[in-house]
């Protein structure tokens, strides 16, 4: 009884009490913004990693399971057959060897060239250089159909068409994928850090090039972090370019985009799978099934992104930390 | 120095080989002279075999200094590094040949005198103008400035000649090669020069791709739209049409199903209803994101995973022929659409409503993926928020909304524009019309002037809204700075 009185004696005293009342609030309040935020973020969780759970849950499926009703995540029988069904049709070491290549070469490039380029539109003083900043934001907002078709002709005159260095070329040059951003970053990167660094620099008695290589482009790690792994990730997932202006045509080349998707397209796969010998051992009551066929491709299309996941999981930290110091400030 | 004592055999093989050496030396060295008698001087021939003859001169010296190290015993065998830092060492006075001496001192004084004529030149310019300057009512005084600083320039010159000729005589004399004359030049250019010298050869790269893989090829796609383009073997026939594509493409054309102006008009809509939801989605987030919060890395881990995924070839992938089945059970939104579906009409709300939520449910995908560089961006601008600027705030008595409203917003307003132009230039890229082009253009379906013609029409539409956007945001973004 007593116990009660005090309880409601309070209650009263909270409710009456305006600064009790408002401390009493904001903390529900918290309470409940606390809650809307979990949700809200796992909600949103939950819609991007549904989808990749999904795909890895099927891939490990036995190709006889595909129709079965009783498996909807975990597979009965975990088996690794429609890893090496996907591999042997994408032709994946291979492809993934020059896929890494390319990607890498075109990272450090991109990196190169449009750190430069980012330099000195951020704190270089010559005539135009505000003319020419503005054509690289343009090159940001016109779109890479507008011009890709002039350039496909272009590069089938000169010979360049399905060489090796097309990309590399492209992106030491300051015009790879996406690249008008990186000078953008860029500039805004090196605009981001103090002026002293650099008189000083020059009050040393270094020269211009000294100052950019020896003082200014180590200070903007973070962004140069930023910038290779979107480079590199960029050119990997990328299909149009390099199956437009690297393969060009040529079917020796693979990379991993262009041939996931040559295998989507037709009765290719069935083909690739046919001259493995892998068709014809499968039996027809699996093969007969078109979701066979799909449950190949998205595998396939997991072992495309697979080593890409693996690396960021590897350095999400340096990925996510670049990004926050990257200071991109207006 | 250690020394490294040779044994004998190596010493005398080393001899053998340097007495070789010498001799082939000096067979090329009479060969040089004879034709240096022939040719007349003062052409470019005779100054490059004279240039010929002094390094054969220098690399005979060399052989005879390690051939008499050798009868010495103080012979020390250098390694790359070594020789090589030893060429680019500025204050080791070089050992120069008298040829090459004499050379030098000639070509030092000839250009001297010619200093000294023009400096003559200048100075009688200069008293004549002054002179003249003495009667006039506005003298022009830049000219005579410029005079002076003429004078000023040559004497440096000459007085720096003047240096190097003692120094020949003395002995201290450094020789330079190109690269280090470069270098010294550049050390000792005005800073505003040097600045700009940097600054056009950074760009450089840059520019030329621009040029090569950007202008040319956008005026070229200009000038296709208005062109009948052909592909024959061997090359494009072009036939001039004028406005006639654009017209066809209003009037007549279909794209598969459609007319053109649906797709434009549904692409458009697309574009105008998932920019600001993006917008708005990726601004959230990144403030969720960015306060800490138990697991925050966690979640910022997963939210960057649509950054690397490659969602659209895939997706393109598994929308083939093959795919389309599984498609639907593999992404899974349909089922989950349904079910709000008939949770809503339960419920009791209208179709129209529902029928709006669903593909508000349906886009939730599409946002999520597409927002990712975005909320990156979002979160480098909160980032750079200084923290004290919320402490005052809570003194002051501002609620959580009041410190959103009045700090997070206008500190990173700086951004809007930034995100609002990607992310419409990313929802353009990936938009339906520029599929259809893609596709056709690589496998020819439309012409090429035609799909130039579309492309250019829809540039424009996306200039356009970008453009307004400008207008809008620039007022309200330099509102707040």
């Amino acid at each position: 009884m007593n116990k009660m009185v005090k309880l409601t004696s309070n209650l009263k005293d909270t409710l009456t009490n305006p600064k009790k009342r408002k401390v009493v609030g904001s903390k529900l309040l918290n309470i409940i913004v606390t809650i809307i935020k979990y949700s809200f973020m796992i909600g949103i969780s939950f819609i991007i990693v549904y989808p990749l759970i999904l795909q890895i849950a099927v891939a490990f499926r036995l190709p006889t399971d595909v129709n079965n009703p009783k498996v909807m995540w975990i597979p009965e029988q975990f088996s690794l057959q429609n890893f090496k069904i996907a591999i042997t049709a994408l032709n994946y070491w291979k492809a993934l060897g020059t896929t890494f290549f390319n990607s890498l070469g075109v990272a450090i490039l991109q990196v190169l060239s449009t750190a430069l380029a980012g330099y000195a539109f951020a704190r270089l003083k010559f005539k135009g250089s505000k003319l020419l900043f503005f054509f690289s934001l343009f090159t940001i907002i016109v779109p890479q159909t507008m011009v890709s078709l002039p350039m496909y002709i272009n590069f089938a005159r000169t010979g360049l068409l399905g060489k090796k260095y097309v990309l590399f070329l492209m992106a030491a040059l300051g015009m790879g994928i996406k690249s008008g951003i990186f000078v953008y970053l860029f500039r805004q990167g090196f605009k981001g850090l103090p002026k002293e660094l650099e008189e000083a620099a020059y009050m040393d008695g270094c020269n211009v090039f000294q100052v950019f290589a020896k003082v200014m482009f180590p200070c903007v790690k973070s962004t140069i972090i930023t910038v290779l792994l979107l480079a590199f990730v960029w050119q990997w997932n990328d299909y149009y370019y390099t199956n437009l202006f690297y393969i060009g045509g040529n079917p020796d080349i693979v990379t991993l985009t262009t041939q996931l998707q040559t295998i989507s397209t037709g009765s290719s796969l069935q083909s690739a799978l046919m001259q493995a010998n892998i068709w014809q051992l499968m039996g027809q009551d699996v093969t007969s099934n078109p979701l066979f066929v799909s449950m190949i491709l998205n595998t396939a299309g997991i072992l495309v992104m697979l080593p890409v996941l693996i690396m960021y999981f590897f350095v999400q930290k340096l990925f996510v930390e670049g990004i926050e110091r990257s200071g991109i400030v207006g | 120095m250690a020394k490294k004592n040779l044994t004998k055999d190596a010493k005398n093989k080393l001899q053998e080989q340097l007495n070789h050496k010498l001799t082939k030396l000096e067979k090329r060295l009479n060969e040089k002279e004879e034709a240096l008698a022939i040719i007349s001087k003062q052409t470019a021939k005779f100054r490059h075999l004279q240039k010929q003859k002094i390094k054969i001169l220098y690399q005979i010296r060399d052989v005879l200094t390690t051939l008499e190290q050798l009868a010495n015993d103080s012979y020390v065998k250098e390694n790359f590094f070594k020789r090589f830092s030893q060429k680019f060492n500025l204050n080791k006075p070089s050992n120069l040949i008298e040829e090459e001496k004499q050379i030098l001192v000639e070509k030092y004084e000839k250009r001297l005198n010619q200093w000294e004529v023009k400096l003559a030149m200048v100075e009688k310019k200069y008293v004549e103008f002054g002179q003249k300057t003495k009667t006039q009512k506005h003298p022009n005084l830049k000219k005579l400035n410029r005079l002076e600083r003429q004078e000023l320039k040559i004497k440096t010159k000459m007085q720096a000649l003047k240096i190097d000729l003692i120094r020949l005589e003395d002995g201290t004399y450094v020789k330079l090669n190109f690269l280090m004359r470069t270098i010294k030049k550049l050390n000792s250019m005005s800073f505003r020069k040097q600045e700009a010298l940097g600054g056009y050869l950074f760009v450089l790269p840059w520019l030329i791709g621009f040029a090569l893989f950007f202008a040319i090829p956008l005026l070229t796609t200009i000038y296709w739209s208005f062109n009948d383009v052909q592909s024959v073997a061997g090359g494009l026939t072009i036939k001039w049409l004028g406005f006639k594509n654009y017209f066809d493409l209003f009037k007549t054309q279909m794209l598969g199903t459609k007319t053109f102006l649906e797709v434009l008009t549904s692409s458009v809509l697309e574009m105008i209803i998932n920019v600001p939801i993006i917008f708005i989605f990726s601004l959230l987030v990144a403030v969720v994101l960015n306060t800490k919060f138990k697991g925050h890395q966690f979640f910022k881990m997963i939210f960057f995973i649509p950054v690397i995924y490659n969602t659209t070839v895939i997706s393109l992938a598994l929308n083939g022929s093959f795919g389309s089945t599984m498609d639907t059970t593999m992404t899974g939104f349909s089922q989950m659409s349904v079910g709000i579906q008939n949770f809503l009409l339960d419920l009791g709300i209208g179709d129209r409503l529902i029928e709006f939520l669903i593909a508000a449910v349906d886009r939730i995908f599409t946002i999520v993926t597409k927002s990712g560089i975005q909320i990156l961006i979002f979160i480098a601008a909160l980032q750079s928020i200084p923290k004290h600027l919320y402490e005052a705030a809570k003194i002051e008595g501002a609620t959580t909304y009041d410190c959103f409203c009045k700090i997070t917003v206008p500190m990173t307003s700086r951004m809007f524009l930034p995100v609002l132009i990607y992310t419409i230039v990313d929802n353009f890229a990936s938009s339906e019309l520029i599929r259809i082009m893609t596709v056709d253009s690589t496998g020819s379906k439309i012409p090429y002037g035609m799909s130039s013609a579309i492309a250019i029409i829809y540039f424009i539409v996306n200039f356009l809204i970008i453009g307004i956007l400008y207008l809008f945001l620039r007022k309200a973004v330099n509102n707040n700075e």
